[in-house]
């Protein structure tokens, strides 16, 4: 077998008592698909770092088509031919597609003050680049009015307007509805077939089966297997991942009771001009699920912010939200909460914690119960916050932690449980699970059954598909603030859902 | 009497349109800038001694621009190296030009706080207007059609963007910050060598604050910038005019309406205008 495109030996690196990388060994062939999967924190970003020059390793070595590859910063990398398009795009809302492009063009700081862009040379060039890989893109509007799609579109095109044949995508579909999914994935593999080098790093498996020649599996800091893809079973997949025998089981569901909790009627809301809202109706029950899917931006936001905060959030609601005798509506959030109403917000570090104070005192927010006037029941909460450490495997197992030390699953368990045990009748759930890995997926998803199996209502905001699948007992699309569908278990489909999703009807 | 109106309005224009272009500079590549006022007061009195000492105004007009230029850099060191607050460093570097410049009047000049008066012929005239006028052309198409344009664009709405294409934030912002201060220097020289004969305690009277508000007002864009700077200079010279003939209203009323106008604009328009996505943001 000739020389492997990339090849990487006995790769170390630790932060501290952390070894994020430990004698990682593997090979990436030219013109194939690579996936590079693993749990959050397996070491796969880490290891993309160093591959690109954003992190050093502290031993091993990289070798590029048999030569040695040390990449101080990513410019270096760059100019081997590699490109890497971040998780979070680096994008300037403002500027326009093209310019994104001509500022990658390296150039000298002296002639910048001279030189005039010349742009109708570049548009030609970039339209004729969209072409050969059938990827069209307006390249004259500005970033913001772009969709997710094409701003990732745009990204890959920039890596190749200057030739790069390595491209490494991080977690690339995070951002895409199901549809555009599929599209991307043709996508990569028209890319392959001209002769590029991709390596994909992913958790989602559907993808991995889709379209990988070759999978790389780590498992804390460690390489779990290597291996051509050919059919094996996903579970198979996930228990590599995992490194214990891993099969997501359906969720036994009792029947509780499921009277109505909440109903929602006509509840619209315009905001700039823009309708985010339109006339919605629906109803939460008590002892159910009730998903809502939707690409992100859809009007999701500001339906959690009607429920728990319609006061504070500055925007004008119409319509009633009936919950028992009050109209949620016309109350301020604090009353709201003392409803027991629970919440498990999309953006953890910013909205359900303050990340410099301890696990402890973050499980004190919002928890009255903890409270006897003014003083803190410690023993209570020590005992609670213990066990629940315990049920959901939240590890380091030391509460007395500053809350932002702990990885991005064992922070939302904790969220989760402080929520959970707060004894919620209804409790509002946006994203529970992004960014954290599949172990803690799985204790969270049963912490939320189990909370629907004592008789809770709970709304679940999700862009997962399959969390919304799994968990939900009904389901309601929404796209451009609009209800497209109410659809009960029985009726589940991914493809209808996805199509609605996308607003068709 | 339109005509003299006008005319004075161009004239009062300029050193507001010095100090705005040099803001716009700032605030574009993400740096926030409230300092301006300082460095037009630094200018100034740099323009009026430099003069005051070799007879000629062009040698003023170098010593106001490099003046206000390492003022400007100084807190460039402040917010881009050792990364302070620049809210916090404007404001310190603004007190200390108020502080700094009677201090080197009376050491100097052995006066409180003003400059010997400069002869008329030693003066500069409209060279200053034309100037400003000529700057806010170029500026445009130095932001718009050249590559610097472009690096300080990104510098100003995705600073990691700019720096993973390889060019340096800190870089392309200093260079910003030094025009911004050249810029604000030239307008607090036309004030103390053109509109004024000398300088004089506190003489930019709040001008580089209504310059950032012009900026603010303008969106950003050297054009509306420009056009908002030409809006309250026809305030103030409408002001100069109405407290020679409207006797009925009291000066200090008069007085205020620059101020107030530049108030209402903000009110009005602040928050509706598209702020750079970066500003005060390191990378």
């Amino acid at each position: 077998m000739d020389t492997p495109l990339l090849e990487f030996s006995n790769i170390s690196k630790a932060y501290g008592q952390v070894h994020a990388n430990q004698n990682i060994n593997f090979q990436i062939h030219k013109g194939q698909i690579h996936a590079l999967i693993g749990e959050n924190g397996a070491g796969k970003s880490t290891l993309m770092k160093i591959l690109f020059g954003l992190e050093h390793a502290d031993s091993g070595e990289i070798r590029l088509r048999g030569e040695r590859l040390d990449a101080k910063s990513p410019i270096e990398a760059k100019k081997k031919g590699l490109g890497m398009v971040q998780q979070h795009f680096q994008l300037a809302p403002a500027l326009t597609a093209l310019d994104h492009v001509i500022l990658e063009q390296p150039h000298s700081f002296l002639g910048s003050f001279f030189e005039k862009l010349n742009r109708d040379e570049w548009r030609q060039k970039l339209e004729n680049l969209s072409e050969q890989f059938a990827m069209p893109l307006p390249w004259d509007q500005t970033v913001d009015q772009l969709s997710v799609g094409l701003q990732q579109r745009l990204e890959i095109l920039k890596l190749l307007a200057f030739d790069a044949d390595i491209l490494i995508l991080d977690e690339p579909t995070a951002v895409l509805t199901p549809q555009e999914v599929d599209a991307f994935l043709e996508r990569l593999r028209s890319l392959r077939d001209s002769g590029k080098t991709i390596i994909l790093i992913t958790h989602k498996l559907r993808e991995v089966i889709a379209v990988a020649d070759w999978v790389t599996v780590l498992r804390q800091g460690k390489v779990a297997g290597t291996f051509a893809y050919e059919g094996q079973s996903p579970h198979s997949l996930a228990s590599l991942m995992v490194g214990k025998a891993f099969s997501p089981q359906e969720f036994e569901r009792k029947h509780s009771s499921n009277e109505i909790l909440v109903r929602v009627q006509n509840l619209s809301c315009t905001s700039h001009g823009v309708r985010k809202l339109d006339r919605v109706n629906f109803e939460i029950r008590s002892g159910q699920i009730l998903g809502v899917a939707g690409v992100h931006g859809n009007g999701q936001t500001e339906l959690i912010k009607a429920l728990i905060m319609p006061k504070e959030s500055g925007l004008h609601f119409e319509g009633s939200i009936k919950y028992g005798e009050d109209d949620l509506l016309h109350l301020a959030n604090k009353d709201i909460r003392k409803l027991e109403v629970g919440l498990i917000p999309e953006d953890r570090l910013q909205q359900a914690v303050i990340p410099a104070l301890s696990a402890k005192e973050n499980y004190l927010l919002g928890r009255h119960d903890f409270f006897k006037g003014r003083w803190i029941r410690r023993h209570r909460r020590d005992k609670e916050l213990e066990e629940s450490m315990e049920e959901f495997d939240v590890r380091p197992r030391n509460a007395d932690l500053p809350f932002a030390s702990f990885s991005g699953g064992n922070q939302q368990k904790i969220v989760v449980a402080r929520e959970v045990n707060r004894e919620p009748n209804l409790l509002v759930v946006a994203e529970p699970t992004r960014g954290v890995d599949i172990g803690a997926i799985e204790a969270i998803h049963a912490s939320l059954i189990a909370t629907r199996d004592a008789g809770v209502g709970v709304l679940l905001v999700s862009s997962e598909l399959e969390e919304l699948l799994r968990l939900s007992d009904r389901i309601i699309v929404m796209s451009k603030g609009q209800i497209k569908a109410t659809l009960l278990r029985e009726e589940f489909d991914v493809e209808r859902i996805g199509c609605l999703m996308g607003g068709e009807a | 009497m339109i005509e003299e109106l006008l005319l004075s309005t161009l004239r009062l224009s300029t050193p507001l349109v010095f100090a705005a272009l040099g803001g716009l500079f700032s605030e574009r590549s993400g740096v926030i800038q409230i300092g301006l006022e300082g460095m037009m007061l630094v200018g100034a009195l740099a323009a009026a001694s430099a003069t005051t000492f070799t007879g000629s105004p062009w040698t003023g007009v170098l010593a106001g621009a490099s003046v206000g230029m390492i003022w400007a850099l100084i807190y460039a060191f402040f917010v881009l190296k050792i990364k302070a607050d620049q809210i916090i460093s404007a404001t310190a570097l603004n007190l200390l030009a108020f502080g700094l410049c009677p201090f080197f009047t009376k050491i100097v000049f052995d006066s409180t706080g003003a400059t010997p008066s400069i002869p008329f012929e030693q003066r500069l005239g409209s060279e200053f207007m034309w100037m400003a006028f000529a700057l806010v052309i170029i500026t445009s198409l130095l932001l718009r059609y050249t590559r610097f344009g472009l690096w300080i664009q990104f510098a100003g709405e995705s600073p990691s963007a700019l720096q993973s294409a390889g060019v340096s934030v800190g870089l392309v912002r200093s260079i910003s910050l030094a025009c911004t201060g050249a810029l604000a220097g030239l307008g607090g020289a036309s004030l103390s060598i053109s509109l004024a004969s000398s300088y004089a305690p506190n003489m930019t009277a709040g001008r580089g604050f209504m310059a950032l508000a012009a900026l603010i007002f303008g969106a950003w864009r050297p054009l509306p910038t420009f056009a908002a700077c030409l809006l309250f200079a026809f305030v103030d010279a409408a002001q100069i005019r109405l407290q020679g003939s409207a006797t009925f209203i009291p000066v200090q009323v008069v007085q205020i309406l620059p101020y107030l106008v530049t108030i209402v604009a903000l009110v009005g328009f602040f928050g509706h205008q598209r702020v750079p996505k970066g500003l005060g943001k390191h990378v």
